[in-house]
C-alpha cells in the first residue's frame, strides 16, 4: 500500500472470529503490523503492554469480559499520554450510542460490517494523528532536552579574572567556550577583535624594536 | 468484474466480493468459520430460549447476526437482529417464533456456503 516505516500497530478487539479474520486480512492486506485480542480483557492487556508504541486499535463495542467503551476509559484513564487511536465498532448506529463511544475516550467509531473503503479512509485518519501526535513528543522531547542544557549554565559561575577560564563541577579549569558549548547548542569560531588586533600588533612592533636595538 | 448487489439474496456473492476485496482465501476462511460456528449457536440459542436465559440468547443472538452481516446473509443477519431485540425487550413468545424463522433461513443458507466451501 505505501512505504511507510515503520509499519503502524493495529490491535482488532472482536470475539467474532469472522469479523475479526475479515478485518484482520483486510488491514493486512494495506500493510499494517496486526494483532486479534478475542476479548475486551486480552484487548487492554495488550495495549497496556504496547505502552509508549504508536498503536491504532479497533475494538469491537459488546465483547466479552470488559466492553469496548470500557477499554476505551481505562486506556485514557490509565495512559492518559498513550499515543493511541481508539476506534470502536458497534451495530448501531444512534447518535446516542456515537456520543457514548466518544466520551469513553474512543476517536471514531466504525459501523458493522464495515464498508472497505470508509474503513480505509478513517485508519488513515487514524495513522495521520498518531503520526502527528508521534512527531510533537519528539518536538516536547527536544525542547526539554534544550532546557535541561540551558539550566546548567544558571548560577554563580567561578571564572578566573585573568585568564577568563571557568571552575567546571568537576573542579577543572576550562576554557569558557568548552564550557558553553558542552552546556549548550552554541558553537564558536574563533577571531581577533579591532582592539585586540591593535594591541597585537603593538606587541609586534614593541618586540622588533627591541630585538633591532639589541 | 462489476456485479450488481442483492440484499434480498440468501447470500449475496457480490457483496460478499466486495466485502472481502477479491480475496478468494479470505473468503473460503469465513465460509469454513460460519460453517463450524453456526450450529453452535443455533444450540445456543435454542438453549437460552428453553432456560429463558436473555443473556445468553442476546449475546448468541448478537454473534449470529455479526457473523451473518459479514457473510452477507441479509436474511439470517435480519432474524439474528430481530431475535436480540425480542430477547432485550423480554418478549419470549416473539423470539421463538423469529427462532423458527431464523432456523429455515439458515436451513437455506448452508447448502449456499456448502458450494463456495469445496
Amino acid at each position: 500500500m505505501s512505504s511507510r516505516e515503520p509499519r503502524v500497530k493495529v490491535l482488532i478487539a472482536d470475539d467474532d472470529r469472522i469479523a475479526a479474520a475479515v478485518l484482520a486480512q483486510t488491514l493486512r492486506r494495506w500493510d499494517f503490523d496486526v494483532t486479534v485480542a478475542s476479548d475486551g480483557a486480552e484487548a487492554l492487556d495488550q495495549l497496556l503492554a504496547a505502552g509508549a508504541m504508536p498503536t491504532l486499535a479497533i475494538l469491537d463495542w459488546m465483547m466479552p469480559r470488559i466492553e469496548g467503551t470500557d477499554v476505551c476509559r481505562r486506556i485514557r484513564s490509565e495512559m492518559p499520554l498513550a499515543n493511541m487511536y481508539l476506534m470502536l465498532l458497534t451495530s448501531l448506529e444512534s447518535k446516542e450510542r456515537v456520543i457514548a463511544g466518544l466520551e469513553a475516550g474512543a476517536d471514531d467509531y466504525l459501523i458493522k460490517p464495515f464498508d472497505p473503503e470508509e474503513l480505509r479512509a478513517r485508519v488513515n485518519v487514524g495513522v495521520r494523528v498518531l503520526a502527528l501526535q508521534e512527531r510533537l513528543a519528539e518536538r516536547v522531547k527536544e525542547l526539554q532536552d534544550a532546557l535541561a542544557s540551558v539550566k546548567q549554565l544558571r548560577g554563580l559561575l567561578p571564572i578566573c579574572s585573568y585568564c577568563k577560564r571557568i571552575r567546571a563541577d568537576d573542579q577543572y579549569w576550562i576554557q569558557v567556550e568548552s564550557y558553553i558549548a558542552e552546556r549548550s547548542n552554541a558553537q564558536f569560531s574563533h577571531a581577533i577583535c579591532p582592539p585586540c588586533a591593535s594591541a597585537l600588533e603593538r606587541e609586534i612592533e614593541q618586540h622588533k624594536n627591541n630585538r633591532s636595538q639589541g | 468484474m462489476s456485479v450488481a448487489t442483492d440484499s434480498t439474496a440468501i447470500l449475496d456473492l457480490a457483496a460478499l466480493e466486495r466485502q472481502t476485496g477479491g480475496d478468494a482465501s479470505l473468503r473460503r476462511e469465513i465460509v469454513r468459520m460460519f460453517l463450524e460456528d453456526c450450529p453452535l449457536r443455533v444450540d445456543a440459542i435454542g438453549a437460552a430460549i428453553a432456560a429463558g436465559d436473555t443473556a445468553s440468547l442476546v449475546s448468541s443472538a448478537h454473534t449470529l447476526k455479526g457473523s451473518a452481516a459479514y457473510l452477507k446473509a441479509s436474511i439470517v443477519r435480519g432474524h439474528a437482529a430481530d431475535l436480540e431485540q425480542c430477547a432485550r425487550e423480554g418478549r419470549d413468545a416473539d423470539a421463538a417464533a423469529v427462532f423458527e424463522k431464523l432456523r429455515d433461513a439458515i436451513g437455506e443458507l448452508l447448502p449456499e456456503l456448502h458450494k463456495l466451501d469445496r
